[in-house]
């Protein structure tokens, strides 16, 4: 059981005087049962990458493949409902995912719309929205009349619901405030740590990458040009620099400070950095 | 400090059972650059909306730029402010990024040659030049909230409220944009407002305003906020990387000031290290 890319191209609007080559040639395995970051520039391709996953885009050369199924180009999909079950796809604009009149029956529909009774899908929905953050008394309320965080949480809560293996996230915590985007990224690595489920997440947040991932893929002008383990990934301020990636206040920290002559440790939490610093210092 | 903007005991509410905002009182000094932060829920939008006219507010009185906000007033008010909404899809008139931008300006009588210097200079400012041609809808979150922004800029109106409009850029995206406006801002003589929840971009402001549960909770210097730790954190909200750090530093026995920028507790412990 795997999920890979092989050699995937994606070319939106192709044949027509607005064709963009948003992929080209990605080749890439993800692990199973583990964190994923999905990091890189504006426009670098990650919404396009992992739209992939639930055939919600289609690749326009190349394949997809997910567990036992094999998406490729130029063939209708065939049984979706199956693969949506297996991967749950929360968007990076949440408001396009939200349409019901409540939002009960919002988070309800996809539970429901696999199979799962009515008083099931409703008893998921009440858990799913307290996961998020928020209490029951919001569940009658329209999806619509929210503030943008509080939206963001209701489309997190609607996959939750699903239950699906594979929940890819495309910037989940994008316009949550800073305990509740903690509270969602410890959620999610509960997730993957107690349930054993599979997470990829696309994040500018190089603290979550660092705090919560295990490995980290990046994209560049639509190609997959790293991967490695979180711990490499920020061993190199000089990969940093090239890949144009900002690196999280406590690795920019350590970098300051070792340019200016202090001796740290390699592990990157704060503990150590304040004994380092104090030894250091006292020196 | 003239106050530009004044909300004074400000009541609203979208339905019965929830009050956005519950007699909210706050202003903007003319010339600053304020941030607004608050948990998920707490008003900020809300604040920008009324601000706009785009709400009408059930009690209590806005002032804008010395105007009281009314029905004769709500346009000559809207004309001296740009706002970046908090998903960019909603402002989006123009089928191509050239022709969005060109809108807004259009709105404020710049002529045609003005307009296409104007539009080449604040998308190549915001990394969009190579879009102008294409649908604002289809592009990325980040290039929908980099276009979204050059359109605003472009039309240098007094007032400028963000509404989180750099939430889906990358670290180094979001530090150019927020030094654009910064560099636009002092040039100028602006007034920005700014709703986010970047605490690195609070501890870079002039003042902040915290609004929690619909009412304003604090307001200052960030370097005063922003060390109000436990207070800030049971709003939901947190305190900036550079302050955790001299504050444990602190408790060590190291002698450092609690300074909330990176850049400050570095250079004391460069100066520390150097004196032994
Ligand atoms: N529907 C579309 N039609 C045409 N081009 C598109 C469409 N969607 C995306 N693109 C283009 O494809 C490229 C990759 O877009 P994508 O949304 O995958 O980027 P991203 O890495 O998710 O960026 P961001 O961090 O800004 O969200 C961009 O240059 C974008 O303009
Ligand atoms: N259109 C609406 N209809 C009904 N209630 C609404 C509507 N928009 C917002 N609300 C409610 O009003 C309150 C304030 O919302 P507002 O959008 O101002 O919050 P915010 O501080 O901007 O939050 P966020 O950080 O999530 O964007 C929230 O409790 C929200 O649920
Ligand atoms: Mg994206
Ligand atoms: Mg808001």
């Amino acid at each position: 059981m795997s999920v890979k890319f092989k050699n995937v191209g994606h070319i939106y609007s192709p044949d027509s005087p607005f064709e963009y080559v948003a992929l080209h040639d990605v080749n890439l395995e993800l692990p199973l049962h583990k964190m994923v970051a999905i990091v890189g520039n504006t426009g670098s391709g990650k919404s396009t990458l992992v739209q992939h996953l639930n055939a919600l885009l289609k690749p326009t050369s190349g394949e997809v493949h997910i567990n036992d199924r094999i998406i490729v180009a130029d063939e209708k999909p065939r049984n979706l409902k199956s693969l949506r079950k297996v991967v749950g796809l929360v968007f990076q604009f949440p408001e396009y995912q939200l349409f019901e009149e409540t939002i009960l029956r919002d988070i309800a529909f996809g539970p429901k719309n696999f199979g799962i009774s009515e008083e099931e899908a409703e008893a998921r929905a009440r858990m799913a929205i307290k996961q998020v953050g928020l209490d029951e008394s919001y569940l009658m309320r329209s999806p619509f009349d929210l503030s943008g965080g509080q939206k963001r949480r209701v489309a997190i809560a609607g996959i939750l619901a699903m239950d699906p293996e594979i929940i890819v996230l495309d910037e989940p915590t994008a316009g949550l405030d800073p305990q509740g985007a903690k509270q969602m990224m410890q959620l999610f690595a509960d997730l993957k740590n107690k349930h054993n489920k599979t997470i990829y997440i696309v994040t500018h947040d190089m603290e979550h990458v660092l705090n919560y991932c295990d490995e980290v893929v990046v994209m560049k002008d639509g190609r997959m040009i790293h991967q490695s383990n979180v711990e490499d990934f920020f061993a190199e301020g000089e990969l940093l620099n090239d890949l144009h990636i900002a690196p999280p206040a406590i690795i920019k920290v350590k970098q300051m400070l070792k340019e200016r002559g202090f001796k740290l440790s390699k592990a990157n939490d704060f503990d150590t950095l304040v004994k380092d610093i104090v030894k250091e210092v006292r020196k | 400090m003239t106050k530009i903007i004044e909300l004074q005991d400000v009541v609203f509410s979208y339905d019965e059972n929830t009050p956005a905002l519950r007699g909210t009182n706050l202003y903007i000094n003319k010339g600053e650059y304020t941030t607004i932060i608050g948990h998920n829920g707490s008003g900020k939008s809300t604040v920008a909306k009324l601000i706009m006219g785009l709400l009408e507010a059930e009690y209590g009185k806005i002032l804008v730029d010395g105007l009281e906000m009314n029905i004769d007033n709500v346009y000559e008010i809207r004309s001296k402010i740009g706002i970046v909404f908090q998903n960019p899809d909603n402002q989006f008139i123009g089928s191509t990024v050239r022709d969005d931008i060109a809108f807004g300006l259009e709105n404020h009588q710049i002529p045609q040659q003005d307009m296409d210097d104007l539009i080449n200079t604040y998308a190549s400012k915001v990394g969009m030049i190579n879009y102008l041609d294409h649908e604002p809808t289809k592009l990325s979150g980040g290039q929908k909230q980099r276009v979204a922004i050059a359109g605003v800029l472009a039309m240098h109106p007094d007032i400028i409220i963000l509404d989180e409009a750099t939430s889906m850029l990358d670290p180094l995206g979001r530090e150019e944009i927020n030094s654009l406006v910064h560099e636009i801002h002092e040039k100028n003589d602006m007034t920005i407002i700014s709703i986010t929840h970047d605490i690195e971009e609070v501890a870079m402001s002039d003042r902040v305003i915290v609004l929690d549960k619909g009412k304003v909770r604090m307001e200052g210097k960030p370097e005063d906020v922003l060390k109000r730790e436990s207070e800030l954190v049971s709003m939901n909200l947190d305190v900036p990387f550079g302050y955790k750090l001299s504050k444990a530093l602190k408790a060590q026995g190291i002698a450092v000031h609690e300074d909330i920028l990176i850049e400050e507790v570095v250079n004391e412990l460069c100066q520390l290290n150097s004196k032994m």
